[in-house]
């Protein structure tokens, strides 16, 4: 459902906040606390995961924004013809 | 440098003077030459970007801090797609329907005055001088250690090279050899890893293994020497996060393709290319630090940034370390080529062409202006790095960085989506923002050394949130009354529906931009009138 040329579902000031409450704690926890320090497997540590992790949450995370926007963008010029 | 390097080097330049020969043919306007026309397909743009982004520093100077500090380095890479996420969802699309040649203009779209326009146009300059001057000595100190060549020679033909390529080939060329760049960059990277992995059974986590191995836990998981370090580095990533919103010369790149949905494309190719890039840097810096050794790795560069030639040295021999060379060296061109371009537009549009009012109806004067303001812009950028030789320059992609997320990201921010924003409230997030930023560094360890008033060396964990609370103060303050403020109101909802207008295409903003912006404020009122632009009149009643 998009309204003004927007995707209805989430809005971009969701998106936004998605993006800096997932990223945001890898410098808090990795900086003030030791809970990334641990191991996961064979020398990757849950800092490494987590850091890691950020690659394909940016990726969804664009994909979804523009996926939406170019469907509202289409349907507006459907309504528009 | 060798033969093989002097071959490569040489085939390099050829293929990029070729590139600028080719572009000059289709630059011969103002639009042309600063935002190549909006003619860019938006995936090109997208490479572009990553182009302009990726600097030696992200080549270099990942790997090598990996290799020395293990995780900690890779703080100044993970950020990299997160912070262009956010540029696709916050301003991406609005700069490219409202601005015509520089951020300035979304600015003015909304602020039409001379003082919002000044105060960017004076940021977009401050912002990419500290960058230029900063690159420039750090491509020279580079090509000084690479090639073997005299730190003045090597900065005067980077600035010859950055020259030629930006006075007759403007953004297109451009455009052109940052596409070429990160082709070759992400080709070299990949490469390197193969390579790197044949020493460890091909298989990544090997890497990492041997890595805790040698080095322990604090090679694979983050440092903390101290609270004051750990705030600090948080406000390195808080500035390098929001700053890259506000670089203007990243801005500066989505004017130059067609419409929103281009722009869109833009932003999203350039996350698919900066996640893969950086995806593959842990096995080269933890590949660096495993066969070169950390203790060679500081024996030729303390900070590391030599890392990656060493490794490609060993891994690859002199043909690879020629062609790595001439690629860090493409890498530095385009980059440069990138900021030139971009710091052009704000003296030759916005001050000489808008404020100054020269040059209107005048192309060939307009494109006169454009091209002098290059040449200047490259002989100072050339002039100030042979002085800067000897000084201490590493902070000021740093400062750079601070003041774009501390002054132009707030004001774009503020124009976009801040209904009750007001041009002084804009120059006061601007001047507060960037000025505090400024005063951090100057007084912190890092210019100061064990004199440090300021603990801190990155300014942006406070000098964002007194960028954000002086325009929040003076635009209440200045509020608008009445009338006056229904004006501003309705100008706030033209600007929206014209920065959301997906029918807005490049030839409308290159043709008729004034149509999309308010008439100039008369004396009294509030805020301009909205134009009868594409936006303007289709929901001029949303407030």
């Amino acid at each position: 459902m998009m309204i003004g040329g927007r995707p209805r579902g989430l809005s971009r000031g969701l998106l936004v906040f998605v993006l800096c409450a997932v990223f945001f704690p890898l410098p808090l926890l990795g900086g003030f606390t030791d809970l990334l320090d641990g191991e996961v497997y064979s020398g990757i540590t849950w800092a490494w995961l987590y850091a890691l992790a950020q690659f394909p949450v940016s990726i969804l995370v664009a994909h979804y924004y523009v996926r939406g926007a170019n469907e509202a963008e289409d349907a507006g010029a459907e309504d528009a013809a | 440098m060798n033969a093989v390097s002097a071959t490569v080097f040489s085939a390099l330049v050829a293929v990029t003077l070729g590139l600028t020969w080719r572009a000059r043919s289709r630059t011969t306007s103002a639009a042309e030459h600063l935002v190549a026309g909006g003619s860019i397909p938006g995936a090109q743009n997208g490479v572009a970007i990553a182009g302009d982004y990726l600097s030696a520093v992200s080549f270099l100077g990942v790997t090598g801090a990996i290799a020395l500090t293990g995780f900690n380095g890779y703080y100044l890479a993970v950020f990299v797609p997160v912070a262009y996420a956010l540029t696709l969802l916050l301003v991406a699309e609005p700069m490219r329907n409202l601005g015509r040649y520089t951020p300035a203009d979304v600015v003015a779209a909304r602020f039409p005055g001379p003082r919002p326009r000044v105060a960017m146009a004076a940021a977009t300059v401050l912002v990419n001088v500290f960058f230029l001057v900063g690159q420039f000595v750090g491509a020279a100190a580079l090509v000084q250690l690479l090639f073997g060549l005299p730190y003045w020679f090597s900065a005067i033909v980077i600035g010859a090279l950055t020259t030629i390529y930006t006075l007759f080939g403007g953004m297109l060329a451009t455009t052109w050899i940052q596409i070429v760049k990160t082709v070759l960059l992400c080709a070299c990277a990949i490469v390197l890893v193969l390579l790197t992995l044949s020493r460890f059974g091909f298989d990544p986590l090997a890497v990492f293994a041997r890595a805790r191995d040698v080095g322990g836990t604090a090679a694979v998981a983050p440092v903390r020497r101290s609270t004051a370090a750990s705030i600090d580095q948080l406000s390195l990533i808080v500035g390098l996060v929001f700053g890259v919103i506000g670089l203007p010369h990243v801005l500066t790149r989505f004017l130059t393709v067609r419409d929103g949905r281009a722009a869109r494309t833009s932003a999203l190719v350039s996350i698919w290319i900066f996640s893969g890039f950086f995806l593959l840097l842990p096995v080269i810096g933890y590949g660096a630090a495993l066969l070169v050794g950390t203790t060679a790795i500081r024996d030729r560069s303390a900070g590391g940034n030599l890392a990656l030639p060493q490794l490609t040295s060993l891994l690859g021999g002199e043909t690879l370390l020629a062609v790595v060379g001439a690629v860090a060296f493409a890498t530095i061109l385009a980059v440069l080529g990138g900021l030139i371009v971009s710091t052009t537009g704000a003296i030759a549009h916005d001050v000489y062409g808008t404020l100054l009012g020269r040059g209107a109806g005048n192309e060939r004067r307009r494109l006169r202006a454009v091209r002098v303001s290059t040449l200047v812009m490259c002989v100072l950028a050339t002039v100030l790095s042979l002085g800067a030789q000897r000084l201490n320059v590493a902070f000021l992609p740093a400062l750079g960085t601070a003041v774009a997320a501390s002054a132009t990201l707030p004001a774009l921010l503020f124009t976009l989506h801040a209904r009750r924003m007001t041009d002084r409230g804009l120059v006061a997030s601007m001047a507060a923002g960037g000025l505090s930023a400024v005063a951090i560094i100057v007084l912190s360890p890092v210019v100061l050394g064990a004199h440090a008033v300021v603990p801190i060396s990155n300014p942006a964990i406070v000098s964002m949130p007194v960028g954000f609370a002086a325009g929040l103060v003076v635009a209440a303050l200045t509020r608008p009354r009445g009338a006056d403020r229904d004006e501003a109101e309705r100008v706030f909802a033209a600007i929206g529906d014209a920065a959301r207008n997906p029918h807005l295409r490049r030839t409308d903003v290159t043709d008729d931009v004034d149509a999309t912006r308010p008439a100039p404020r008369e004396p009294g009122a509030a805020a301009a009138r909205p134009g009868p632009g594409p936006g303007a009149g289709q929901h001029g009643d949303r407030s």
